[in-house]
């Protein structure tokens, strides 16, 4: 949609900001206020700061923060580097595999590493900090990696030639123009970091994030009032940090707008395969673990989750939980990505960063209070939805949106505007202009949204593990089920549909586009 | 005196050999200009004497001093590129003051701290016209401006040889003119050895005192 | 424009009211009971079927997290809750449950039922299974270590067993916190010193069952050779065994009885339920023989019904608890936080 004077455009151009914000409130923020003023009474809403071990939650949690996304955003940037080299033999299938980490269930993949060490863990903030970071690359990689590639190395090497150093270079011209995409990734990383629970509960040692202090104030000490304090409190602190950050938002694109030929430098592949490599160990461990057991190789998971073999307890029907799972991932796309869409285009004709932010929101909520505050808010008519099938997808694509729109973004806006000028000069209206000029040149990016949405839904776990669930296991859910038993056959079968969800996940990912489409200012 | 040399200079691209085995010196002070048709190398014998590229064979000499192995920030040869290369994140007078700012060596560096360097950009975008744009945002120039401005960039440094290429390739005849008048005094009065490429005759015989024919 | 906008809105509360009114069944002629519990209950197939013959009620489950997780829901909910009736519900939770109001007061009277289970249940739910949780030992591990097993807590403290018990944390884990109230129990007034000594000795505490199992468990490849863990680990170990264990083998694991601690597991009618007969009728067939048999393999947990017989494998390889450690609902609720504080403080 062209930013036109049009006040009639301009008025239409709103509504498409409509879906995502309600998705946001509804979903998220009046469920969590919801809770709030249901539970929260004076007594909670002072007494739990002076709980023991509150005190000490919001400074680990600050501080693992911090840590965790610096150390994310300083290893990815070698990967991200690596990964904007598009025609690199290969591309598409390293980009899947660095990012697969990121989608699946923490507790799974944070297992099978564990397994691999020898020996036990030090746990405690520094494995923390390193595991979110193996987690969190991807987001780094994926939203920096495709800016990367609009820098055409003549620029670097314009500032060599007037007598930068490689580093200066970097520092004085490839980083201020990487900056939005770092921002951006500092955002994401930064929220996942701060509600992260299970890493944190696997790898924290005695030591606690506040997610972790909001579920056991709920679940474990019956303290719901308490909980919501805090989970409010988060939420609040979420808001400001995003509303604070970075006041002026301006992108800077290079002057040409072509995807720059970016020569294959040996060293890309290089750094491309190390990182593949890195990320790939813990996922074949989760593959080992599911045909190897306590020294032995055994397929009898497998043959397990394929046959009818009916034994009691350990009873999985993979062909109808997988269905399910794939159901979802298409409901929570096909719901994210057209609202992704829409916000999109607002944003590209707004020129407004700030329902961006919004929507960046849920990524920075409890998930344990959006469960329970969803449950106390959807429970009676019109509204008595919290026990429907739908409710999980929705849930997804809640989560799902702010990666779709980072996707999306981007590209809509380096649209130049004299083509949405043409088209209308032709006789298109407006919003021909944007089913023909628009919607084509974001075609790629819209089916790697709709990639990512699809894996972010497969994998997602946390919020909607809160949700009452009527015979709809997805497959994460049935990965927990089977590794809350003993035994061989438990554990195996447990891996087994762990590595069915990697694959469809992996399956996801590649679908997404190698490359945008280039097209020429002209 | 030779400015700047090159001794038998082989370039490759994409393992096709372009040019093979050049020796040219260009006279210190005075332009040379390159003259070949489209697709024969040129920009890519650019960037091998500037240093961005490397070449198959032979050696680069500036005021007598072997450079083949230098760095290209250590080279002191600059180059203003056909499409500018300017950075989109910084200012018409920070672009031009990036030279000085981001020295190779921290004496100089140090020396240009301050006011020297608002009087040296000042100074040059008065030499090419455009003194009062320095707070402009590099986006809104025109195509004249920012070759200008380009120019300004690789200038301000001193640079023991200054390359351009194809400077004034793409403009309006009257804009071409006017650079082109400009352009050669502005090589004139700083004294700068100069390398231009062009594929136009006329702009040869009028900018350089000496041609080298490629291809 | 704001016509639009509100336009818009209308239509999406419209079509939010739509979805939301088709999810609404319950007509009179077909009565379906939802059963709200915890992820891994996962019944045999079919076997809701002879009560569906007989009642012509329909059985649907639904799953509400963990335990814990699912209690939270239902001190939320109570009065408008998301089933008929709940399962799940054990003794460390019960009193949060009943403070909230959650259920609709209902003892089933069905033949068998233990009385010192019943006796727990504080006349509003009916207690379905029990299970226990106990220090697991590895006995290979312990064989070529040259240790005899422990036997009792003070064992574990002492020097012979240094380093060598992994715990799945008391803040994380309701495993853990059950192995807390079994310390508790068996030592009012000095589990304090227990802990103490616990620590001194190397024990290991880690976040949730999971990785104390299946990752720093001996027997799964880790260093540790006595994990706390379920009374139903040992016959899973069996049970589930790949290759499958020759009749008569030895078990592989095994507990130490005199850790054992009583996690006792009720149901309830939920109040607000629109069927509060039928679901006490459902709460029946729950601890009627048909399903209590079908528990131990299927969910391993033993039934509450002593008149349900159990299959082999359970009475060969099943060390009977005769007595294990117990705490009453109400004591656990008194005084957990406080404990919790405690041990968090002398461990953390």
């Amino acid at each position: 949609m062209p930013s036109s004077a049009d006040p009639a455009t301009a008025g239409r151009v709103r509504l498409f900001a409509v879906p995502g914000l309600v998705m946001v409130l509804a979903l998220v923020i009046v469920p969590v206020f919801a809770l709030a003023s249901r539970t929260i009474d004076s007594a909670s809403l002072f007494g739990v700061w002076s709980r023991p071990g509150i005190v000490d939650a919001i400074r680990f949690t600050v501080a693992e923060t911090i840590l965790s996304t610096l150390v994310t955003v300083v290893l990815g940037l070698a990967p991200a580097w690596a990964l904007s080299h598009h025609s690199m033999p290969g591309h598409r299938f390293a980009l899947a595999v660095t990012t697969v980490p990121f989608m699946l269930p923490t507790v799974v993949v944070g297992a099978a590493f564990l397994g691999l060490l020898p020996g036990s863990v030090e746990r405690g903030l520094v494995a923390v900090v390193v595991a979110h970071a193996y987690f969190n690359v991807a987001v780094v990689i994926r939203t920096v990696a495709p800016v990367w590639a609009t820098i055409d190395p003549m620029l670097v090497a314009a500032a060599r030639n007037l007598g930068a150093s490689r580093s200066r270079a970097f520092v004085s011209v490839t980083l201020p123009l990487l900056k939005p995409a770092l921002l951006s990734a500092v955002a994401i990383v930064g929220f996942m970091c701060a509600t992260s629970y299970g890493v944190v509960r696997m790898l924290g040692g005695g030591d606690a994030t506040l997610e972790v202090e909001v579920y056991r104030r709920a679940v474990l000490f019956g303290d719901i009032a308490g909980a919501s304090t805090l989970a409010v409190a988060q939420l609040v602190v979420a808001a400001i940090c995003l509303f604070v950050w970075v006041g002026k938002d301006r992108v800077v694109f290079t002057e040409s707008g072509h995807r720059s030929r970016r020569r294959d430098h040996p060293a890309a592949r290089v750094v491309a395969v190390i990182a593949t490599l890195i990320t790939a160990v813990p996922i074949v461990a989760l593959v080992l673990s599911s045909i190897r057991s306590r020294g032995h190789w055994t397929l009898a998971g497998w043959r397990l989750l394929t046959s009818d073999s009916d034994v009691p307890g350990l009873r999985v029907d993979l062909p109808d939980v997988l269905f399910r799972s794939l159901s979802f991932a298409a409901i929570a796309a096909a719901i994210a990505v057209p609202i992704g869409i829409a916000t999109s285009t607002f944003a590209a004709a707004a020129r407004r960063t700030i329902l961006d932010r919004v929507l960046l929101l849920p990524l920075g909520a409890s998930a344990v209070a959006v469960g329970l505050g969803i449950v106390i808010t959807y429970d009676s008519a019109p509204f008595d939805f919290r026990s429907s099938w739908w409710l999980p997808p929705v849930v997804h694509a809640v989560v799902a949106l702010p990666f779709v729109i980072r996707v999306i973004q981007p590209v809509q806006s380096r649209i130049p505007e004299h083509l949405r000028s043409a088209a209308a000069t032709l006789g298109a209206s407006p919003l021909r202009v944007w089913a023909t000029v628009d919607v084509p040149l974001i075609s790629g990016a819209i089916r790697t949204a709709v990639g990512l949405s699809l894996a972010i839904s497969l994998g997602e776990f946390g919020a909607t593990s809160f949700l009452t669930r009527n015979d709809s296991d997805t497959l994460p859910i049935t990965v927990e089920q089977l590794l809350g038993r003993s035994g061989d056959l438990a554990r195996l079968a447990g891996h087994g549909v762990a590595v069915v969800l990697l694959l469809v996940t992996l399956v996801a990912l590649a679908f997404t586009t190698r490359s945008r489409r280039s097209w020429s200012a002209s | 005196m030779i400015g700047l040399e090159l001794d038998a200079v082989s370039v490759a691209h994409d393992e096709r050999t372009l040019i093979h085995h050049l020796s040219f010196g260009v006279e210190r002070g005075s332009t040379t200009a390159l003259l070949g048709p489209s697709g024969v190398g040129k920009s890519s014998l650019l960037r091998v004497i500037a240093g961005i590229d490397r070449p198959t064979s032979g050696r680069i000499l500036l005021d007598g001093a072997d450079v083949t192995d230098a760095p290209v920030h250590r080279r002191r040869i600059g180059l203003v590129f056909q499409d500018n290369q300017l950075f989109p994140h910084l200012s018409v007078a920070d672009n031009v003051a990036y030279g000085l700012r981001n020295a190779a060596t921290r004496e100089a560096r140090r020396s240009w701290r301050g006011a020297r360097t608002r009087e040296r950009v000042h100074e040059l975008l008065s030499i090419v016209g455009l003194a009062d744009r320095g707070d402009d945002p590099v986006g809104i120039l025109s195509g004249g401006e920012a070759k200008r401005v380009a120019l300004a960039r690789g200038l301000a440094p001193t640079p023991g040889a200054l390359l351009l290429d194809e400077p004034l390739t793409g403009l309006d005849r009257a804009l071409h003119d006017r650079l082109m008048e400009d352009l050669a005094s502005i090589l004139r009065t700083t004294g700068t050895t100069a390398l231009i490429v062009t594929h136009d005759e006329s702009e040869a015989r009028f900018l350089a005192s000496a041609t080298v024919r490629l291809g | 424009m704001k016509t639009g906008t509100s336009a818009l809105a209308l239509a999406t509360i419209a079509l939010a009211t739509t979805v939301a009114c088709s999810s609404d069944d319950a007509t009179k002629k077909d009565v379906t009971l939802t059963i709200v519990a915890y992820e891994s209950f996962t019944p045999p197939e079919g076997i809701f079927d002879a009560f569906t013959n007989e009642t012509g009620i329909s059985v649907r489950i639904v799953a509400a997290g963990d335990a814990g997780e699912m209690i939270a829901k239902a001190t939320l909910t109570a009065g408008n809750p998301e089933g008929d009736v709940m399962w799940g519900v054990d003794n460390t939770l019960l009193s949060r449950a009943l403070d909230a109001d959650v259920f609709d007061p209902y003892v089933s009277g069905v033949d068998g039922l233990d009385p010192d289970l019943v006796a727990t249940a504080a006349d509003v739910v009916t207690p379905v299974d029990y299970g226990d949780v106990c220090v697991n030992y590895d006995v290979e591990r312990l064989e070529q270590l040259g240790i005899d097993p422990p036997t009792s807590f003070d064992d574990l403290a002492s020097p012979e067993y240094r380093g060598l018990l992994v715990t799945p944390s008391a803040l994380t884990s309701s495993t853990g916190l059950a192995f807390l109230l079994g310390t508790i129990a068996d030592d009012p007034d000095g589990w304090q010193q227990t802990w103490r000594d616990l620590r001194d000795n190397d024990v290991l505490v880690v976040g949730g069952w999971y990785e104390a199992y299946y990752t720093e468990f001996s027997r799964y490849g880790g260093e540790r050779p006595l994990v706390v863990s379920y009374a139903s680990s040992p016959p899973a170990e069996i049970l589930f065994a790949d290759p499958p264990l020759p009749d008569g083998s030895p078990a592989p694991t095994a507990v130490v009885a005199s850790t054992c601690f009583r996690q006792i597991e009720y149901a309830g009618v939920l109040r607000g339920s629109k069927h509060v007969e039928e679901a006490r009728a459902l709460i029946d067939y729950l601890v009627s023989p048909i399903f209590q048999e079908s528990m131990p393999e299927s969910l391993f947990v033993f039934p509450a019904n002593e008149r349900a017989t159990l299959s082999d494998t359970f009475t060969t390889y099943v060390q009977p608890v005769t007595d294990p450690l117990v705490m009453e609902p109400a004591t656990i609720a008194a005084s957990r936080d406080a404990w919790l504080e405690e041990w968090d403080a002398i461990v953390g």
